[in-house]
């Protein structure tokens, strides 16, 4: 017999669609790629045009561009009926091509960070090390803004 | 761990009493023969443990949680699977109906008020489509995510160069442009639209300007009742000028005729090269011949 409990452990409830795309866009990382080029036709069918501009404005956004600022991120618009496309050009050579037709925008974000934004070079800690006098103005600085 | 016992006790016996009363109820009302093996196996499993009924039925337990709704304590699975079987199921109530009658999006429509029009969206509707009548171009973009002084400054570019930029949502282009030549573009107004009313016809000047904003990308443009793409206006910008196109034309119409004309003339204009030059050659001859005369 089926249970509807299956998680014997914690319970968390989602918090909807728009605080999932939030964190799908928070994860957004062109560090790994070259190149990005958005393809669409606007005169196409208002479900696939309304996905691939929501897309569009997502990557666009500043926070997400800042990652990698030489990455080239273009819009290619086309008026022969073509379906919606985003084609990103990685560092290490290869290309990913989505078709996005029949993706939902939080559905390409998934993918997006599964194949582009997880090969990002990941940051490295540099441990910072202090001289004693260094270490003394410091203390010292924050006890006089006490006082 | 007596307490425990007590607790799986009360969880059996609860389940026990409750499958009891149900059993018998069946029975009333038809032979369920899928009940007595389940029976037959709680009463299994109690004897198999050796426990007795005990009263009272309800038990206070000792630390118990606070009621949680938001982060609900999962059952142990035996306490689950005892809700499983004693809590009464009841048939789905919209069984057989269509969708057009389960979807609830499709219900609420039918009791749902449609919102009348807005008076100042009107207003502000007809404006915007006097606005894009007075225009040469009338340019539909997408806006990519831009701050407000980022935008400020896109529209003083835009001022600079004889454009103008309209606030207005899909709303108001849908109010403006339905039943009108401009219905069409109706087809862009998704979502992050602009509207450029452009006072030039120089598709070179605004192919250049959307290099110069980058929070701009032209969907299309209308221009003499004609929505171009962009690659049309690429096309557009590509071809000279009118004046220089109609001088071509002209060339191209009146070349046959100079021909002609050049051909019929061509002894005429032979001979009297000729004559010409043989005046010149005497009159060398006649001042080279003649002594200079003395004073």
């Amino acid at each position: 017999m089926a249970l509807p409990f299956t998680n014997w452990g914690s319970v968390s409830r989602s918090a909807g669609l728009l605080s999932a795309l939030g964190k799908q866009v928070k994860l957004l990382n062109y560090g790994g790629a070259d190149r990005i080029t958005v393809s669409f036709d606007p005169f196409t069918e208002k479900q696939q045009v309304f996905t691939i501009r929501s897309i569009l404005s997502y990557l666009n956004q500043h926070k997400r561009r800042i990652t990698n600022p030489k990455c080239a991120l273009r819009t290619n618009i086309l008026c022969d009926r073509s379906l919606p496309s985003v084609h990103v050009q990685l560092i290490d050579g290869s290309e990913v091509l989505f078709k996005t037709e029949n993706l939902t925008t939080l559905e390409f974000l998934t993918n997006f960070n599964h194949m582009v934004s997880a090969k990002a070079p990941k940051k490295q800690e540099v441990a910072v090390v202090l001289t004693k006098a260094e270490k003394a103005a410091a203390v010292g600085g924050a006890k006089k803004k006490w006082k | 761990m007596l307490q425990s016992k007590l607790r799986l006790s009360n969880i059996f016996r609860s389940s026990s009493l409750l499958l009891e009363r149900w059993y018998h109820c069946a029975s009333f009302q038809s032979t369920n023969a899928s009940s007595l093996p389940i029976l037959e196996k709680v009463y299994s499993f109690q004897n198999q443990f050796h426990l007795d009924l005990n009263t009272p039925m309800v038990q206070s337990v000792r630390w118990r949680r606070p009621l949680g709704i938001k982060r609900a304590k999962i059952p142990h699975k035996a306490r689950a699977l005892a809700i499983e079987l004693t809590y009464e199921k009841y048939n789905y109530p919209l069984a057989g109906l269509p969708a057009s009658e389960t979807c609830i999006n499709a219900v609420k429509a039918k009791y749902v008020k449609k919102e009348e029009d807005n008076p100042f969206e009107k207003i502000l509707a007809r404006e915007f489509l006097e606005e894009v009548k007075a225009g040469q171009m009338f340019v539909v973009g997408h806006m990519h995510p831009c701050t407000a002084e980022e935008l400020f400054e896109q529209r003083v570019l835009l001022h600079r160069n004889n454009m103008k930029y309209l606030f207005h949502n899909e709303n108001i282009a849908k109010l403006a442009f339905t039943g009108t030549k401009y219905e069409s573009l109706l087809h862009l107004y998704v979502m992050f639209s602009i509207n450029i009313v452009c006072y030039d016809k120089d598709f070179s000047k605004l192919l250049k300007l959307e290099r110069q904003l980058p929070f701009l990308t032209i969907l299309g443009v209308v221009v003499e009742d004609r929505i171009l793409s962009v690659a049309d206006l690429k096309r557009a910008a590509e071809l000279p000028s009118l004046p220089l196109m109609h001088a071509t034309l002209l060339q191209t119409l009146t070349s046959q005729q100079q021909t002609l004309t050049r051909q019929l003339n061509a002894q005429q204009t032979e001979l009297a090269g000729a004559l010409q030059r043989y005046s010149e050659m005497s009159h060398a001859e006649t001042a080279s011949s003649t002594p200079p005369s003395e004073s």
